[in-house]
């Protein structure tokens, strides 16, 4: 399996741990591969520090840990756009570059496109919702 | 440390078996990991303090994407 999350799992991993913890951490326990790209990178440093005052080099550390748990997708021009946001079109190139078969997300505006093409996309409850399907948690909070 | 100083551990790494080289990566990594765990408690901390909760990421998300 192939997933992709969005910023919002490592800002809430970082400053939650929670759900998003148990999802990345399922997910890698299950072998599945995790993917990300450089605007998520730079995302998870900027919000962290611009909008939610965390200490530059703890936003650093967090962007650093999410590089090396994840195979990082090379950002090109790409047929897939967010209509009425450029900002998340690199997300979703993302996403169907890597032909992942989740983009986990609570950008609604994403969330709204789902599905696309093969690429489900859902938010970070679903996710969890699915992982305890698979039998892969007992429990969520 | 100067540059000197690091050219000369970045040649040492160089002449590192392979075996070598992975124990290397391995202890660094848990290093690093190590040290993301401490600034996690402390983030965590301040988070709480600050009522930072999974919507209030989503909204610092969102203003970043589109504005506020």
């Amino acid at each position: 399996m192939k997933i992709l999350f969005d910023t919002n799992a490592y800002i809430a991993e970082a400053l939650l741990g929670e759900a998003a913890t148990i999802a990345i951490e399922t997910t890698l326990t299950a072998s599945w591969r995790i993917y990300t790209c450089q605007t998520i990178l730079d995302e998870i440093e900027r919000i962290l520090v611009e909008r939610l005052n965390v200490q530059a080099s703890h936003a650093l550390l967090t962007k650093q840990r999410c590089r090396r748990r994840a195979t990082l997708i090379a950002e090109r021009p790409s047929k897939h756009r967010v209509p009425g946001d450029p900002n998340d079109s690199p997300i979703l190139a993302a996403a169907c570059d890597a032909g992942v078969d989740y983009l986990v997300t609570n950008d609604k505006l994403l969330l709204s496109l789902d599905p696309y093409e093969s690429v489900r996309i859902i938010s970070m409850a679903a996710f969890i919702d699915m992982l305890q399907d698979e039998g892969l948690i007992d429990s969520h909070k | 440390m100067s540059n000197a100083t690091v050219d000369e551990i970045l040649t040492l790494i160089d002449r590192l078996p392979e075996s070598d080289r992975q124990r290397l990566d391995e202890a660094l990594d848990l290093r690093r990991e190590s040290e993301w765990q401490k600034a996690a408690v402390q983030m965590r901390r301040e988070a709480a303090e600050r009522g930072i909760d999974e919507a209030a990421i989503d909204t610092a998300i969102h203003e970043h994407r589109y504005g506020s």
